[in-house]
């Protein structure tokens, strides 16, 4: 008897938990979130809702608020919808250009703080004038924003798949600095942009593409984009096959060395490759065209703009040494031509 | 024999987890790892002394040799059982802690401690033996949900997080060292408790078993640091109170399975119940019977609860209490009677032979 | 008359298939006391009749015999020699002070009485059926012949298998008004003395009216421990009772029961089964992962599906979220209350198909899954994806053949949605512990129940857990059943 009781008991005390109860139709899951200031200081919030109908097909559903926080954002938007807002399937975030030169220190502290949301969501800066309208494009023609990213990365190399989590510990690692990815609307179109670069949380502006293409080649050793060298003639168009960037430090200076395999697309009519010489010849103005273009870009951003997004003076603080006021660098790179896509010659 | 020594392997995990590697992360920063591979060695003179005791108890436990030393006796009991009871509360408060934070979010840290408690009374009545053998099914199931876990998360380890090697100082350093000690000492002096009568065993490979368990339990610990410390970087630990949970979220197995950090977290609290039935086992057997009152096991965990409802009020006096006392807790009242119980064990032998 | 007959008589006077018959030869009169029920009456007229009349008439007269002969008989008497001279396999004279002469009436013996001597004379009749296929136990490549209600044919299909003299068969009687016969058999260099001794201490114990089934004995031997799995294995099929024997188990076997007693068992005999002996052992790792695997799917899943609907929706990917999200819409119940009462639908099916006899059993168990699966779903009262998740369960459960198990699976599966329903997975962390507690303190007849697992035993679990062991490797036999450890002696 005394057993019964103490089961009872037991049971009754764990009802408690029935706070933490959800009910699957009392979620609207939000895939892409939205997040804007306006004049006074005040945030909107634009979310947008996946939901299934009967027949088991998914339908968009957008909704705005504004409140004087985030959390406070997010909550009016049960004024409109009678459901509770579950960020933990949550996409993307997209983030006006205002807040991310502002600093975006202030909304990661919602988030990781969040209990839901697990921060494997991939952030971006939009390049219209608020992410509200960007928002809105999507949920009109319902593309994924995730997909677009994916086959972005890997077919164009202009953006970068890091999620919210491996951003943040990029920026909290000594002398580092991160870029974000970019999206904005082109004739009622999406389309992912430049690479926005940041100096600790702040915004300073945006890339070109190709210094998109060679930051993330530099950083993330992506493969298969296209570099083209020369003109008509002397056209080279290849497509790159394997990547291996390293980053090291001989002498007190950065050493960079680049490794790469490349197939040839296309070639133009004065550029031969029947023999080994000539091959090495190919592969010879390939090689000084990027040695070119790194250095370029290493000057533009590291040295003269101060920003650190390949980390040197993060370099120098894991070998425990000083960063020096003018850095100098060396740049190798190896490259060689790995198939020439079965025809011999053609011309 | 090896039912004791899984019981190494569990207190452990959960000495380490939440409170022992939340004191070493801020002072020894990246150097973590290199600090955990010195503690095998550090740890290794209070192995010795557990293996000495086990093999020369010749009573049921621990607390049946104390008292049949003369004079001093009583007192290192009293000693034993202070310990004991602190550390179960720490414990208790800890993982119920760790329940609140990353599951219950919305309801009180006083209800969360009921869902310990209630596996605990139905364990607590029954004996030894069904104890230690639970323990050994729980730890083996631990061992392989961090195999998997490994599996998991290796694909993002990032050597350069640990660099810069062995960037604090030799003071902070060796200071770090002593706290590891103190703490899986305490761990390891948890299977001397039981003594030779409760094990049905002939004791002939005391020795073999006893080391190859305290080589696991310590690759099981470095192996937890490194994947927490290598694939995110220091800073962004520091700013969490259960990083180890934090580096679940980046399970991804085959691109396939993510997000499965809440079943995956289950075996810090597997761990906990364990250790924690083991010790209560312990406390309950210590106190006073008397013919008039019989002492059931609810009484004891009503009392705990009571207790650390009034102690740790927030989590801020928790972590408090953690970085000042617990580490001089387990030096004074676990550590030393172990090894004045050595030095009279060692003292008999010699007048006997 | 003879007053041992008319005592007889008198106790008998209401059961009118006791029968009495005189066979009588000038002075000297033989009393036959039978059942008509019991006796096999060919044996009874041809053997047991006549050759009382032989010997009544065989008594020779004094021309016959020669001097000494003579002397004797005048000097002993005309005494006749039943027990030498009958023509029956089996007499034996009793005394009837001591004695229920009714257990002998009612278990086929023809009572022979002759002034004051008493004899009981077997004359039986087969009344059970003959050897079968086993109705529960299944075997795919093992012999198909199974135990019947005769004990005696048991043994003789167990004796068939081991012919060594050394396998005890210990009989004795239990009940008192039923007085069963209840056997122990065990190979006496191979079992334990301990094992041996502790059983027969329990049956000695016993003081019962009746044991109708071997069940009864189950309950008695294992008092001490309440848990919910059982702690012996009943079996139909002789070639697994003999694998035990080898081992060095005990078994039990009780008359009018088709089920011998096996003893100890321990939690993987459950899930392994004897016919992985007759199979290649490389593929026999695998089937017995998919039926540890289908272990815990049937405990699991109800619970799993509950805490991950409820508690931790962040588990399941989105786009199953979604598709769950919009069955459920039309469901009016909140989540438990549909996997409860999905669950006791199927319980009901279940249970209606035992016990419905074989004309209408399986129309309705179609019949009942057609109507809960199609029409509910259409119907909008439960969502597509709980019928899955029942039909896992239960087909995962099929697997298992003795119907304690499934029992036990049952409540344990109840007891796992109730706590996951409560607190989701940490709900289910809870229901672990306490099932891996009480699974882990249940004793067999003291060795503990989770044998290789529980007091981890290396070498032995390598041997029979996962991996079979190939047979001319397998040397040695084990060490918590027998001390005689070298195979071949």
């Amino acid at each position: 008897m005394k057993k019964y009781i103490f089961a009872l008991l037991v049971v009754v005390v764990m009802f408690n938990a029935f706070d933490n109860l959800k009910e699957i139709t009392n979620l609207a899951i939000v895939s892409v979130l939205g997040l804007d200031v306006d004049e006074e200081g005040n945030y909107i919030a634009t979310v947008e809702i996946i939901a299934g109908d009967k027949e088991n097909n998914k339908k968009t559903i957008l909704e705005k608020a504004t409140g004087n926080s985030i959390q406070e954002a997010i909550r009016n938007i049960i004024d409109k919808t009678p459901q509770r807002l579950y960020l933990a399937h949550l996409e993307t975030l997209i983030v006006s250009e205002d807040i991310a030169k502002s600093g975006i220190d202030n909304i990661v502290d919602f988030f990781i703080r969040d209990n839901d949301a697990s921060n494997n969501f991939y952030l971006f800066v939009s390049k219209e004038k608020t992410a509200g309208k960007v928002i809105e494009k999507i949920s009109e023609q319902e593309v994924s924003m995730l997909e677009m990213l994916k086959s972005s990365e890997k077919y164009r190399g202009n953006a970068n798949t890091k999620t919210l989590s491996q951003c943040i510990q990029q920026i909290l690692k000594v002398g580092s600095d991160i870029c974000v990815n970019s999206c904005g609307i082109n004739e009622d179109e999406i389309y992912i942009g430049e690479m926005a670069y940041f100096k600790e949380w702040k915004m300073q502006g945006y890339m070109s593409k190709d210094e998109s293409i060679m930051y993330n080649i530099l950083d993330k050793n992506v493969v298969s984009p296209i570099l083209k060298t020369g003109e008509k003639e002397n056209l080279i168009i290849v497509e790159i096959v394997t990547n291996d960037v390293k980053f090291g430090l001989k002498d007190n200076k950065v050493n960079i060395d680049i490794n790469m395999e490349v197939n040839i697309s296309e070639v133009g009519k004065a550029i031969s490759l029947e023999s080994k010489e000539k091959v090495r010849e190919v592969e010879n103005i390939l090689e000084n065209e990027v040695k070119d273009r790194v250095e370029d870009f290493v000057r533009k951003y590291q040295i003269e703009r101060g920003v650190q997004i390949l980390g040197f003076e993060n370099l120098y603080y894991r070998k425990k040494k000083e960063y020096p006021q003018n850095v100098e660098f060396n740049t190798n790179v190896d490259i060689s031509i790995a198939n020439q896509g079965g025809v011999v010659n053609i011309w | 024999m090896v039912e004791v020594s899984f019981i190494m392997i569990s207190a452990f995990f959960s000495f380490f987890l939440g409170i022992g590697s939340y004191i070493m992360y801020p002072i020894c920063r990246q150097d973590t790892i290199i600090a955990m591979l010195f503690g095998v060695i550090i740890t290794y003179p209070f192995f010795r002394i557990a293996k000495y005791v086990i093999k020369k108890n010749k009573y049921e436990d621990i607390f049946e040799l104390n008292k049949n030393i003369k004079g001093i006796g009583i007192f290192l009991n009293i000693l034993l059982f202070i310990g004991l009871f602190v550390i179960s509360l720490f414990l208790l408060y800890n993982i119920s802690d760790f329940l609140n934070i990353e599951y219950f979010s919305e309801s009180s840290v006083q209800f969360t401690k009921f869902l310990i408690l209630i596996p605990l009374w139905y364990v607590l009545s029954k004996d030894l033996k069904t104890i230690l053998k639970m323990n050994q099914v729980m730890a083996i199931v631990c061992v392989g949900i961090l195999f998997i876990d490994f599996i998991g998360i290796a694909h993002k380890i990032d050597l350069s997080n640990a660099q810069p090697v062995m960037a604090t100082d030799i003071k902070d350093f060796s200071k770090a060292l002593l706290y590891l000690a103190g703490l899986n000492g305490a761990g390891v002096l948890m299977c001397a408790l039981v003594g030779r009568k409760s094990i049905s065993d002939n004791g002939s490979k005391i020795d073999k078993i006893l080391n190859l368990f305290y080589i696991i339990a310590n690759i099981m610990q470095i192996v937890i640091i490194a994947s927490v410390i290598l694939t995110q970087g220091i800073n962004y630990v520091l700013l969490f109170r259960f990083p180890e949970y934090i580096a679940l979220k980046q399970f991804s197995f085959l691109n396939m399975a993510e997000r499965l950090e809440n079943v995956l977290a289950l075996q810090f609290y597997f761990n906990s119940i364990s250790i924690l039935s083991f010790l209560l086992h312990y406390i309950v057997k210590l106190l006073p019977k008397s013919n008039k009152i019989k002492i059931y096991p609810i009484f004891v965990l009503l009392v705990m609860y009571f207790l650390t409802c009034f102690i740790f009020k927030d989590t801020s006096y928790f972590t408090l209490y953690i970085q000042k006392y617990i580490v001089l807790l387990c030096y004074i009242t676990i550590i030393l009677p172990f090894f004045i119980d050595y030095i009279i064990l060692h003292k008999k032998v010699n007048k006997n032979s | 008359m003879n007053k041992i007959v008319e005592d007889i008589k008198e106790r008998a006077k209401n059961s009118s298939d006791v029968f009495f018959r005189e066979v009588a030869y000038k002075d000297k009169r033989v009393y036959l006391i039978l059942s008509d029920a019991m006796v096999n009456t060919e044996v009874v007229s041809n053997f047991v009749v006549r050759s009382i009349n032989e010997i009544l008439r065989n008594t020779q007269t004094d021309k016959e015999l020669d001097l000494k002969s003579k002397i004797e008989k005048r000097l002993n008497g005309d005494n006749i020699n039943f027990e030498n001279e009958i023509a029956i396999s089996k007499i034996k004279k009793i005394d009837i002070s001591k004695e229920d002469i009714f257990k002998y009436i009612f278990s086929g013996f023809v009572v022979i009485v002759y002034e004051q001597e008493v004899y009981i004379v077997e004359a039986k009749q087969n009344n059970s059926r003959s050897i079968m296929e086993p109705s529960t136990d299944s075997s795919v490549r093992g012999s198909r012949d199974s135990f019947v209600e005769n004990i005696m044919q048991n043994l003789a299909l167990i004796r068939n298998r081991i012919k060594n003299e050394k396998l005890l068969y210990k009989e004795q009687e239990i009940g008192r008004r039923t007085k069963t016969k209840c056997a122990i058999m065990y190979i006496e260099d191979i079992a334990k003395p301990e094992l041996v001794n502790f059983i027969e201490e329990k049956l000695n114990g016993i003081d019962i009216d009746g044991i109708l089934d071997v069940n009864y004995l189950q309950e008695f031997i294992e008092k001490e421990n309440d848990s919910s799995f059982p702690v012996t294995i009943t079996t139909q099929r002789p070639d697994l009772v003999s694998y035990y024997l080898l081992e060095g188990r005990v078994i039990i076997l009780v008359n009018n029961s088709p089920y011998a007693l096996v003893l100890p068992a321990f939690f993987d005999d459950f899930i392994n089964s004897v016919d992985d002996l007759y199979q290649k052992s490389k593929n026999v790792t695998i089937t017995r992962i998919i039926r540890y695997i289908s272990m815990l799917l049937t405990i699991l899943v109800p619970a799993l599906y509950l805490s991950l609907i409820t508690f931790d929706q962040e588990t399941i990917p989105t786009k199953l979220l979604i598709s769950i999200s919009s069955q459920r819409e039309s469901v009016p119940f909140p989540a438990v209350v549909e996997a409860t009462m999905m669950m006791l639908a199927f319980e009901i099916l279940k249970e209606s198909d035992m016990r419905a006899n074989n004309i209408s059993g399986n129309t309705l168990s179609i019949v009942g899954a057609l109507i809960l699966g199609e029409a509910a779903v259409s119907a909008g009262i439960v969502s597509p994806i709980m019928i899955i998740v029942v039909a896992i369960t239960t087909i995962s459960g099929m697997l298992f053949s003795d119907i304690n198990v499934i029992n036990a699976f049952r409540r344990w599966r109840i007891i796992f949605m109730i706590f996951a329903s409560l607190c989701g997975l940490v709900g289910m962390g809870i229901a672990t512990v306490i099932f891996v507690a009480s699974l882990v303190s249940t004793y067999s007849t003291y060795l503990p129940f989770t044998y290789p697992v529980a007091p981890l035993d290396i070498t032995e679990s390598m041997k029979n857990l996962f991996t079979r062991i190939r047979i001319p490797k397998d040397k040695t036999r084990q060490k918590i059943l027998t001390n005689n450890l070298t195979k071949g002696r």
